[in-house]
């Protein structure tokens, strides 16, 4: 393997208010020129990973790790100017909401050439068109130089995706960027990422809590629950042969057009696991003993890391159950 | 900027948005009357508003001299035309300099809080928690008996409570998305500040800005009212009712008109902030 553009080791962040540990110790690493996704759910500490990496969760949570390495670079140590520098040229970020992400008072153009020097400026604005236009936005001149406000959710995050690309990022970060949006425009701007990603030669970390989206676009997948790591490999291997309970209920829980749900979505609660066991024990239709008492570690079987005592039995148990995992215990 | 947010920001039904539109259009037209008042009093004045005509003291009012004249023989009239520039022009310096300063010392402090904002609102709280008119008093006084002093204590007067709101408004405004997005495209503290922070501010310090013109004016006319601000023979209105206080009952008109004009711009700026506050909501 070659050296990775971004590895993270043991991440940790803690949101001081109410001093809650968001993330809890999440390695990974990203290839240059792939794509990883972090899939999950609410509150499973995806986005706050995203988000840590770049820097940005502010004063109010603690980041911790062993390292963070970009481009060989720490980002943990990085002075505040390296890291503007950084995600002006080697990070785009494109945001959950683009309504939100836009300040209403500025033209779409100014806000994005904003932190250009005026040198470059002009330079950079024939680029964004071009951008924009690549994007999918007609009459990207026009477009420029209108409020934000004047366009629709969709062009939002198209313009949102062009000013992220504005400065030759090798790797974008992408938090949800489409679940805002309503389905069509989610399935259009999904082929452009993919495209954009061939194109320019982007590595790419995608959040979101759709495993159909993930599976259409991600080499490698990483599957979060309660801060931790449950489960991490290729997606199509991870998608196709779960060892992870979690996993497997994820899967199951996407909605089918011709299918009854298989997974009853309101037996369970999230709550915080006992600090010894899985994180998942609470939840876990297969649990045992051991799963209360001890970890279980990340390992790796076949393709994927699993981090679970049961792993090998999943397949099998779930035949059993005639295709339907709940808790019955 | 405010008529912005009346087509824009306003989700109230369309006929409260069309009679909100009507004020707005008189208010303006009215500031529009006041600026051109202040800065051409020659156009509509008959007289010279200090030519003394001893022979015709306190007239009362005429077809010559609509308002009256007072005990130097100065039309009234053209008196309170020309005053308007010492009294409304003044207050609205004042007020643009309070909410300037405010504005921007708040942002700060919002912004960058710790001990940069802590410092500024303890400096923010020892201006509030005097009297407002006595500390402009104290000050205009010590600062000399002229108007230039008025108009620099009530301003160090007026700051604080910019800078207060501002600061509140910054908490919350930073914590905004478009403030995050501004970061990942590599925004500095100073460009988020002032392009995306402050302007969004601009809506409430521009309705407290309008309520303040009434406000300030009623204290600046105060303070030459006593002595504190213009000097004799400056047309300032407070002044002017000041010197007609000996002759209040004979001659109604000396201090009447004055104090009409008083009211009349006061109560204008107040109801529109009133109306531009209610649009908000």
């Amino acid at each position: 393997m070659s050296t990775p553009l971004l590895s993270v080791k043991n991440l940790e962040v803690i949101y001081l208010s109410g001093s809650l540990k968001a993330v809890k110790g999440v390695s990974f690493e990203i290839q240059p020129a792939t794509c990883l996704a972090i899939v999950g759910e609410s509150g499973s500490g995806k986005s706050t990973t995203a988000l840590a990496i770049a820097r940005l969760l502010g004063n109010s949570a603690s980041t911790k790790a062993t390292e963070i390495l970009f481009e060989g670079n720490d980002i943990l140590s990085a002075s505040k100017k390296e890291l503007r520098k950084m995600r002006r040229e080697r990070i785009g970020i494109v945001f959950q909401d683009p309504i939100a992400s836009w300040n209403l008072s500025r033209k779409v153009g100014t806000q994005l050439l904003d932190a250009f020097d005026k040198s470059e400026r002009p330079e950079r604005r024939e680029k964004l068109i071009n951008f924009m236009e690549k994007v999918g936005i007609d009459k990207a001149a026009q477009v420029i130089d209108m409020y934000p406000y004047m366009l629709s959710g969709g062009m939002m995050q198209r313009a949102m995706i062009a000013g992220a690309l504005l400065g030759n990022p090798v790797l974008l970060i992408a938090d949800e960027p489409t679940s805002a949006l309503d389905v069509t425009v989610q399935a259009d701007l999904l082929n452009l990422l993919g495209e954009l990603r061939k194109e320019q030669g982007l590595a790419m970390l995608l959040v979101s809590h759709n495993l159909a989206v993930v599976s259409r676009i991600a080499e490698r997948t990483v599957v979060m629950y309660s801060g931790e790591i449950v489960e991490e490999g290729p997606t199509s291997t991870l998608i196709n042969s779960a060892k992870h309970p979690y996993t497997v209920n994820l899967i199951r829980s996407m909605p089918a057009m011709d299918q009854p749900r298989k997974v009853n979505l309101y037996t369970n609660e999230v709550r915080n696991a006992s600090s010894q066991g899985c994180v998942y024990a609470n939840r876990c239709p297969l649990v045992i003993p051991i799963c209360n008492s001890q970890k279980p570690e990340l390992q790796l079987i076949g393709e994927t890391n699993v981090a679970c005592h049961r792993h090998s039995e999943v397949k099998k148990l779930l035949e059993v159950s005639n295709g339907s995992i709940t808790s019955d215990s | 900027m405010i008529r912005l947010k009346g087509k824009i920001f306003s989700n109230r039904g369309q006929v409260a948005s069309i009679s909100h539109r009507v004020s707005i259009w008189i208010f303006s037209i009215f500031v529009v009357l006041l600026l051109a008042v202040i800065l051409f009093p020659g156009l509509l004045a008959p007289f010279d508003p200090l030519e003394l005509d001893v022979i015709n003291r306190l007239q009362a009012p005429s077809k010559v001299h609509l308002f009256g004249t007072d005990e130097g023989g100065r039309d009234i009239f053209s008196r309170v035309l020309y005053g308007t520039k010492d009294s409304v022009g003044a207050s609205m310096v004042i007020v643009l300099m309070a909410s300037g300063t405010g504005t921007i010392l708040g942002a700060i402090a919002g912004w960058f809080g710790g001990k940069i904002d802590f410092y500024l609102m303890r400096m923010v709280d020892v201006f509030l928690s005097f009297p407002y008119l006595v500390l402009a008093m104290a000050l205009a006084a010590s600062l000399g008996r002229d108007m230039r002093s008025a108009i620099l204590a009530l301003t160090l007067v007026w700051w604080p409570s910019y800078a207060r709101m501002v600061r509140g408004q910054v908490l919350s405004i930073k914590e905004r998305l478009f403030i995050r997005a501004a970061r990942t495209v590599g925004a500095n503290n100073y460009q988020i500040l002032f392009w995306h922070i402050i302007p969004h501010t601009y809506r409430t310090v521009g309705v407290r800005a309008s309520m303040d013109v009434g406000y300030v004016l009623i204290s600046l006319t105060g303070l030459s009212f006593l002595g504190l601000g213009a000097q004799n023979p400056s047309p300032e209105w407070g002044l002017m009712i000041s010197n007609a206080r000996s002759y209040v009952l004979a001659s109604w008109w000396y201090s009447v008109f004055p104090g009409l004009a008083i009211l009349l711009v006061v109560s204008l700026f107040i109801y529109a902030a009133d109306r531009f506050s209610g649009a908000e909501r």
